[in-house]
């Protein structure tokens, strides 16, 4: 797969998980370029969206978990209390067997939603 | 010895000044074009631009005073070339005279020999008489007049003396030399305050050129003392704000600074980064080099040794240029946060650590210690994985902990190379004096910031040492994720006189920490196993299952510090401010 290709399919899965929650998302940024194996080299792309929100996190959480199964992801989520201060933080990594990945950290303030896109030809020091 | 007025060359002296103007062009050009390549960058700006404006007003002041020196060293040559020119034109004309009176001389006396036998014969005349009277007469003329040459000649003796000395003394002076020769070599019989003293007044060329006795001197002093002087000079001082003294210092002596602990970071940063790029660019040129042996060598022996050494010198530029990509390589972050190049070492392997963070200024600093096979060549991958613990306390609303990718010692290999060192203790105690050094240098310039260490693997085993032998380093959180086992000077979790320890340890592919610690010797014990450490669960949306801190996304597997894992959260939250 070529790098475009790679970032072309990983931004419309972003958007479309984006569009689960109606908040006041920003502008995607630059994807950061790492490392994978696709041939002697490889690049993968992975986007990090925040956002902050004031609504129930356990709910939000739910909400992108329940998308994601809904297209047929494997889901896997978690949640970890770090006390009175910050509260509970839910996450949840989806898995593919082809195309992109996703994962959410959602705490009691905000959201890093991450998409990894599928390894494209290429390699990573051209991104550094 | 006296000076011969013959000696020398006019015209080659003359063709050095020629040189020396010449450089002096090259010098103004090379100034005047980096000063214009900061005002045409109307489009660059932020902390890369102050660093790099910072620097070129430090060489353009610089180049001005050198041009001033080869001016007072162009004056002084010049001068010499003329008197030399005039004293040797006057030796030829002495010469030539006395080569004259010689002539004359012989001649005289022959004569004066002839017209005392004709003034002797039976037949003389008065007149014969008179001749030997003027001939007598002439010879005297003569003598007095090679005698007075000879005076001349004394005179030009010492005239040329003179002028030699005159060119010496110009020529070590201190306008053309920027410290007088005492000084220099004054340096090294100095007290300490007078040596801080001397060499925070240097210009940084001339700095440049005691860089040998400088160096080592500063280096001896501890932390505090290197604080204080530094601070003497014009305050702590950030990368905006600064004195004179400490850019001089910074441009003229990058490999001291930026390593001598008890200079703020920000001045590191910037020494670092000029040390770096020229041993980049030095490793470049030495991969151009092995290749054209590689080219020229004959014979399969020379070809397999030419094949070696071209394949160190791309590894070593590989490491280099992935080390200097961390000031630029994009990182997930809410927030960017400024980048540190917090010490760098062009050693054999280079050792070097990188802060994302303002270690001046952090409410928290945390250090990734990397393990086996870690080195410079994966500086860029490691903060990407340091950046999701500080991504995950954005996303909390924190301040996040300034996080130090930690690549100061050299580490073992990985075991599959067939060494089977990482199963010893020497790179971990020799690791554990650099780490110290530097935790010690960050306690002295931030006494109360909290201090976190988040040890990988066999990092967790060099660490630990390092911790329990230096006490004074009061880390607040220590980590271990994958420990290949805590050496037995290090019995408990106590002993590292961290506030509070904690230890990961998942169901590796491989057990790859387990075999570290299993057949280590001396035999190494798990944090998680009654050590006292708080053990962090390795679970979670994504469960660890990879011996390393990530693993390549979309492979299945999940490291220490991927998105997702508890051990992620866990390491966030006991690094948080």
């Amino acid at each position: 797969m070529q790098p475009a290709d790679s970032k072309r399919e990983a931004s419309v899965f972003l958007h479309e998980t984006m569009q689960q929650a109606p908040l006041s998302w920003p502008e995607v940024p630059e994807p950061v370029a790492t490392r994978c194996s696709a041939g002697a080299h490889g690049v993968r792309f992975q986007y990090l969206v925040h956002v902050e929100h004031s609504v129930d996190a356990a709910e939000l959480a739910r909400t992108f978990e329940d998308y994601w199964k809904a297209r047929g992801l494997e889901v896997a989520p978690s949640e970890e209390d770090l006390g009175s201060r910050y509260g509970t933080v839910y996450s949840a990594t989806a898995r593919s067997a082809t195309g992109p990945w996703g994962a959410i950290e959602v705490s009691q303030t905000g959201i890093n939603l991450y998409v990894d896109s599928a390894c494209a030809t290429g390699d990573v020091a051209g991104y550094e | 010895m006296a000076a011969d007025p013959l000696a020398g060359n006019p015209s080659a002296i003359t063709r050095i000044v020629s040189v020396l103007a010449d450089h002096q062009d090259d010098i103004r050009t090379g100034a005047h074009q980096v000063a214009s390549a900061v005002e045409e960058a109307s489009d660059w700006s932020g902390a890369s631009k102050d660093r790099f404006s910072t620097t070129i007003g430090t060489l353009t002041q610089a180049a001005a005073r050198i041009i001033a020196r080869l001016d007072a060293a162009i004056d002084v040559l010049g001068s010499y070339a003329d008197d030399v020119q005039q004293i040797q034109d006057e030796a030829e004309r002495i010469r030539s005279a006395q080569v004259a009176i010689s002539l004359d001389t012989v001649a005289n006396t022959m004569a004066i020999g002839s017209a005392r036998s004709a003034a002797a014969d039976r037949g003389a005349t008065e007149a014969d008489a008179r001749m030997v009277g003027r001939l007598q007469s002439e010879a005297d003329d003569l003598a007095a007049a090679a005698q007075r040459l000879d005076a001349q000649w004394e005179a030009l003796v010492e005239r040329r003396t003179a002028a030699d000395r005159a060119a010496a003394a110009g020529l070590s002076d201190t306008d053309v030399l920027g410290v007088s020769a005492s000084t220099a070599g004054a340096l090294a019989a100095m007290g300490d305050a007078a040596f801080r003293a001397a060499i925070a007044a240097m210009p940084p060329e001339v700095l440049a050129s005691q860089r040998g006795a400088v160096a080592g001197r500063l280096a001896a002093m501890s932390p505090q003392t290197v604080q204080a002087w530094w601070d003497g000079l014009g305050g702590r001082g950030t990368a905006g704000e600064h004195a004179a003294a400490q850019d001089a210092l910074i441009t003229a002596l990058p490999a001291v600074i930026g390593n001598l602990n008890g200079v703020p970071y920000w001045a590191r940063d910037q020494a670092n980064r000029l040390s770096a790029q020229r041993a980049y660019a030095q490793a470049e040129d030495a991969v151009v080099k092995a290749q054209l042996d590689l080219r020229n060598a004959v014979g399969r022996p020379a070809e397999a040794a030419a094949q070696r050494k071209l394949a160190q010198a791309q590894q070593r530029a590989g490491a280099l240029e992935n080390f200097t990509a961390g000031a630029r390589t994009p990182l997930n972050l809410r927030q960017q946060m400024p980048r540190q190049m917090v010490s760098f070492q062009p050693s054999d392997p280079p050792l070097g650590a990188f802060a994302v963070g303002d270690l001046d200024t952090a409410a928290s600093i945390s250090y990734l210690v990397p393990g086996m096979g870690s080195s410079l060549a994966d500086t860029t991958q490691y903060m990407r994985t340091a950046s999701n613990v500080q991504a995950y306390q954005q996303n909390l609303g924190a301040s996040p902990t300034a996080m130090v990718t930690w690549l100061g010692y050299e580490p073992p290999p990985r075991a599959e190379s067939g060494d089977l060192s990482v199963l010893g203790e020497d790179h971990a105690v020799r690791g554990a004096q650099n780490f110290a050094a530097d935790l010690l240098g960050l306690r002295a310039v931030r006494p109360d910031v909290p201090i976190n260490v988040v040890a990988h693997s066999y990092g967790s085993t060099m660490a630990s040492v390092a911790l329990v032998v230096q006490p004074e380093i009061r880390v607040r959180s220590f980590v271990t994720l994958g420990s290949a086992g805590i050496p037995a000077i290090v019995p408990d979790a106590a002993a590292t006189h961290a506030e509070h320890m904690y230890a990961a340890q998942a169901d590796e592919r491989g057990n790859v920490a387990w075999l570290g610690r299993t057949f280590s010797f001396p035999h190494r014990a798990d944090p998680t196993q009654d050590f006292g450490a708080t053990v962090i669960d390795t679970t979670g949306a994504a469960t660890v299952d990879l011996h390393n801190l990530s693993a390549e996304p979309g492979s299945g597997e999940h490291g220490y510090l991927d998105v997702g894992t508890k051990t992620l959260s866990a390491t966030a939250s006991v690094t948080l401010p």
